[in-house]
């Protein structure tokens, strides 16, 4: 059996409701985090605990939450539950399911920071959430767990549940940012970065859904017991999006660290019948795709994915098929991201469309020998800091590296004008 | 606090360089002509960071960074040239030239245009996009003076940033995403505000065009001149273009000066230059003969001049003359035996009036030297003598002569020829000036002397400041400057 | 001063002299006259040499499949021109994808110096330098051609196409 944290509670009754959350002991970490720590004590114990980033950068929270100037007088705390990445699905059970763990997280996040007016960020895709959640801010509101002076303390804290129209870019953080502010979901240059100069010009951190929800737990059992799971370096558990033609499919919490073979085979309970592992995309579409050897030596934790020249990422862990044509797959990806592309920086506006353009010509039949070296310099040329965020790399990676490992789909296309999984 | 920065130094491509803290890296860069690409940046806005062309490398930075987004750092180490950064211009001018139409020879901006400037030098010559290029609109019509084309356009966001950043009328915006952006206003309505052509100016593609200026010519035949707007009392600093063999001025732009008008200029100065020209100007010296005007001899016309002044003048200057000009007439007249009666007609009340009419630089006077005839005729004690005396002068006396320095902008004074109406009985009217409506039923002799764009001298705009104005080929071959006219 | 010169026996040879002074002619006469051999003139006008496709002759406007002029009225020509014989005026097509076209286009055949430029300088292939070289006139004015006798005399019979992509 493997540990519960963020899921603890998922199975039971009722749990969206105030009351059943609060008899499994709900709003305690909370409650004694207001009422009994400095902010600096609450940040040290996230520092402690290792907790990363669940969102797909994997950046030290409470590190981050230290970032944050001391005595501004208006500071933010964003929740991130934009969840755009395609393949990941984790985000929205924690909204749906275990709203209050979500608003608990956020509670104890905006004491450790100081600030005094939240936002939940969410796809407006994502109704059953924002009721959900908006249901449980209602109940907070009336038992006087939010708004002036909660839990009897001198701390006040708003929260409210803002509804993007859905939009990848608005999952980055400044693009959510934009977004929150009224604007276009448009990036912003950095520096200044968020923590100085972010929503409404003052200090601001933005946290994924999932990183929130992990804080009430390790304030109720200390940052020690957080860290006996998990790895070194990624301490914790993560939930999982396994999705693709797997028995299983589903949000799995697995600590980190966890094999990427066992969740396929064992939790996932293996591919359909007749169907071979070809490759896994571990992190949601913009990761690195990893061959089915790599696959099974890869271990799940930011460390080793790196290691293996991929990503964590948001941990949507896509499984392909020997039946998919790779080609298909990327065209299915660069039109994503031709789509997203928010048309800001120049690198990534033409990049993602001609990328999207070159692969869908190979794929109807139409490539030229010199375009995979010519896919590769785009993609080579649009990664590493070109761009004000970070869309243009995850635009890139994916076509890097199927061009790169599955070169020999994308040669066939070329030279036979067809697709060579069709001719078996 | 003092006005004086701290300086710091920093090394640029082996060169040690002082600026005051603070500065923007790609500000200096520029200032010291090191030769750094960049479209979306322009100092007087906000940095964008959208074009990626100003990469650069700095000592301790793991990547190249951009250098409009970095301020400067005491002992920064900044390397502007190198193998890795050429790689990044060349593929980042690839992007933005993959969906630019190859519209060159019908471009207005050919020829000044950042796309070909810098693929002279960080060009991929072989041209590896062989896909269909992203098709968007083309002559858009936007209001008076602008028209859109957005297949050329670079989404830089300099206009936008204009919009909301100077003017703050926020006309313009970008939509949709991805490369299907597209600038352009709200259902495409026309630019109201009058500094549209501000973004024409600082597209540095050819995405907006002037109207105006629009296949007029092309840039590279136009030869530049600095002058001073004439068209109020701003005096915003201007660079004249104009074509020397075609005798022709074409356009006006803005020059820098952060004391007056910053980056900018307002539409209706832009449009000044047209008066200028020889379709508007008064060609050769005219005389009315048994009621029809004829042309005369420049000789015959000094003649008549010197004759009538000998005789009881009055004289009555319009505040569009040099200062060098003004204070001519002033001392020629000053000489005469008879002493003539010298009037001007600046109303000191607007003419000290520093409020702004439009949205950033427009001031009611519409002259550009009010403040430089004040001051010449308070040197000859004369500045009471304005318009009110003038007529009250001319009605009263009986004068022989009157000799009229007219405006070279009529746009300043519509009832130019009302004011003079009680001067009818005068025997002979005479005028000095450039336009072709001197040619007017009420005077005798029009002489034909220099527009501001061809001669050099000086304008004192309404803070006190003066300015010089350079002096361009002569457009009108038998006008005279003033100092030959009244010799 | 005259000077007598004394009588000499040579005075008596010159038919000798007019002969060998003439010979060259009179053996070119002689053949030409008895059709000896291939004559080197021809006889122009009833018969004209054939020009080199190099030949830089009087320019013509070439034209689009649709019959319009090629011409965007770029003026790279009048840049590239040393003689500083063409004069275009451009003006705004009512066709958004056209959008500059000439409105007049004159060349001066007189300040012209057949240098072939004009042609090199094209990026449309608009200009070219055709192959016809009688151009002889009586007025001055005449030798300025214009938009239509550049694109569409008669000698052109219908207009040149190119067939180049826009």
């Amino acid at each position: 059996m493997t540990p519960r944290i963020l899921f603890e509670h998922l199975n039971e009754k009722n749990i969206q409701k105030l009351d059943t959350y609060r008899e499994k002991g709900g709003y305690t970490a909370a409650q004694r985090a207001i009422g009994k720590m400095t902010p600096q004590q609450v940040t040290q114990t996230v520092i402690d605990s290792g907790l990363r980033g669940r969102g797909g950068a994997g950046f030290p929270t409470g590190k981050k939450w230290s970032f944050i100037p001391k005595n501004e007088p208006m500071t933010y705390l964003l929740c991130n539950g934009d969840e755009s990445e395609p393949g990941t699905f984790k985000d929205r059970v924690l909204m749906e399911q275990l709203p209050h763990s979500v608003l608990e997280g956020i509670m104890i996040g905006s004491y450790a920071i100081g600030c005094h007016r939240a936002y939940i960020y969410i796809r407006g895709e994502f109704t059953d959430s924002i009721a959900s959640l908006e249901e449980a801010l209602q109940e907070c509101y009336e038992a006087k767990f939010l708004g002036k002076n909660i839990f009897g303390t001198s701390y006040s804290l708003d929260i409210s549940v803002f509804k993007g129209a859905g939009a990848y870019i608005c999952g980055e953080e400044t693009g959510l940012i934009s977004s929150l502010e009224g604007f276009k979901g448009w990036p912003k240059i950095k520096p200044p970065f968020p923590a100085i100069a972010g929503f409404n010009r003052k200090p601001t951190i933005i946290n994924n859904v999932e990183t929130l929800a992990a804080v009430p737990w390790i304030l109720n059992h200390g940052a020690e017991a957080y860290r006996k799971m998990g790895t070194e370096q990624s301490p914790g558990t993560k939930l999982f999006c396994l999705s693709g033609p797997v028995k299983n499919p589903g949000t799995y919490e697995l600590p980190l660290g966890f094999p990427l073979k066992d969740l396929i085979f064992e939790v996932g309970g293996g591919l359909l019948e007749g169907l071979k592992l070809k490759a896994v995309i571990p992190g949601g579409a913009s990761a690195k795709i990893l061959t089915a050897e790599e696959a099974l030596e890869t271990n799940l934790s930011y460390e080793d994915c790196q290691k293996k020249g991929t990503m964590l990422g948001s941990g949507g862990v896509m499984v392909i098929p020997h039946t998919q044509c790779m080609v298909d797959l990327l065209g299915v990806v660069t039109y994503f991201f031709k789509d997203e592309s928010c048309g800001q920086c120049t690198p990534c506006r033409e990049g993602t469309g001609w990328m999207e353009k070159i692969v869908q010509s190979i794929l109807h039949n139409r490539g030229r020998p010199q375009d995979i070296a010519l896919l590769l310099g785009i993609s080579q040329n649009m990664q590493g800091g070109r761009t004000i965020c970070a869309l243009a790399d995850a635009a890139a990676w994916p076509v890097e590296s199927y061009v790169q490992k599955f070169k020999n789909e994308f040669e066939y296309h070329i030279n036979h004008r067809r697709c060579n999984l069709h001719v078996q | 606090m003092s006005n004086e920065k701290e300086m710091i130094s920093l090394h640029v491509d082996g060169k040690e360089i002082q600026a005051p803290k603070g500065e923007n890296l790609l500000k200096l860069l520029i200032q010291h002509q090191f030769k750094v690409p960049y479209y979306c940046y322009h100092p007087g806005l906000s940095v964008a960071g959208a074009c990626r062309m100003c990469f650069v490398e700095i000592e301790g930075q793991p990547k190249p960074v951009i250098s409009c987004n970095t301020t400067i750092a005491p002992g920064m180490k900044v390397n502007t040239q190198s193998t890795g950064l050429t790689q990044i211009r060349k593929w980042n001018l690839a992007f933005h030239l993959i969906n630019h139409p190859l519209d060159c020879p019908i471009c207005d901006q050919s020829g000044e245009c950042g796309l070909q400037e810098y693929y002279m030098k960080y060009g991929r010559y072989e041209s590896d996009m062989h896909e269909p290029k992203v098709n968007k609109r083309k002559v858009v019509d936007l209001g008076k003076h602008v028209v859109l084309d957005s297949e050329r356009c670079i989404l830089c966001s300099r206009c936008v940033r204009f919009f909301d950043e100077v003017t703050k009328t926020s006309e313009m915006a970008i939509f949709n995403r991805g490369d299907r952006s597209e600038i352009g206003t709200y259902a495409d309505r026309p630019l109201t505000n009058n500094y549209s052509l501000c973004s024409v100016n600082i597209c540095p593609v050819g995405a907006l065009t002037s109207k105006d200026f629009r296949f007029k010519k092309r840039v590279w035949f136009l030869k530049e001149f600095k002058s001073i707007c004439p068209g109020c009392s701003t005096g915003c600093n201007i660079t004249m273009e104009a074509d020397i063999r075609e005798k022709r001025a074409y356009r006006m732009l803005p020059r820098y000066n952060p004391d007056i008008n910053g980056y900018w200029m307002c539409d209706y100065g832009a449009m000044r230059y047209k008066q200028v020209n020889a379709e508007h100007r008064l060609l050769t010296p005219q005389m009315k003969q048994e009621g029809k005007w004829t042309p005369i001899e420049w000789e015959d016309a000094l003649a008549f001049v010197r004759k009538c002044v000998a005789s009881q003048t009055v004289i009555l200057i319009t505040p569009q003359f040099t200062v060098e000009e003004i204070d001519h007439i002033y001392a020629f007249f000053m000489k005469q035996p008879t002493t003539p009666r010298i009037f001007h007609c600046v109303d000191p009340q607007s003419a000290f009036d520093t409020t702004i009419t439009d949205e950033l630089l427009m001031r009611k006077d519409l002259n550009p030297n009010s403040q430089g005839i004040l001051q010449v005729s308070k040197k000859h004690k004369l500045d009471h003598q304005t318009l009110e005396p003038f007529q009250k002068y001319i009605a009263q006396n009986k004068i022989e002569t009157l000799l009229v320095f007219a405006p070279s902008d009529l746009q300043a004074y519509p009832h130019f020829m009302d004011w003079l109406l009680p001067a009818q009985p005068i025997p002979n009217k005479i005028v000095i000036g450039t336009r072709i409506e001197l040619i007017h039923s009420f005077f005798n002799l029009a002489l034909p002397t220099l527009s501001f764009a061809e001669k050099s001298g000086t304008f004192i705009n309404v803070q006190g400041i003066s300015q010089n104005i350079e002096a361009g080929p002569k457009l009108v071959d038998n006008a005279k400057p003033i100092s030959e006219i009244l010799c | 001063m005259l000077i007598q010169r004394p009588p000499a026996y040579h005075r008596w040879l010159y038919p000798q002299g007019l002969f060998f002074g003439f010979y060259t002619t009179m053996k070119h006469f002689t053949l030409n006259l008895l059709r000896l051999r291939k004559m080197p003139t021809i006889s122009y006008p009833e018969q004209k040499r054939i020009r080199s496709d190099c030949f830089k002759g009087k320019h013509i406007l070439t034209k689009k499949l649709d019959g319009s002029i090629r011409c965007t009225a770029c003026m790279l020509c009048q840049t590239a021109c040393p003689a500083e014989c063409i004069k275009i005026t451009a003006s705004e097509h009512d066709n958004p994808k056209v959008e500059k076209f000439p409105i007049s286009f004159q060349i001066d055949l007189l300040r012209c110096v057949m240098c072939g430029y004009c042609e090199e300088a094209c990026p449309v292939d608009a200009i070219r330098m055709g192959k016809e070289y009688e151009w002889a006139d009586f007025a001055e004015s005449n030798f300025i051609m214009d938009l239509d006798h550049l694109s569409n005399r008669p000698s052109l019979k219908g207009g040149v196409i190119s067939k180049l992509p826009t």
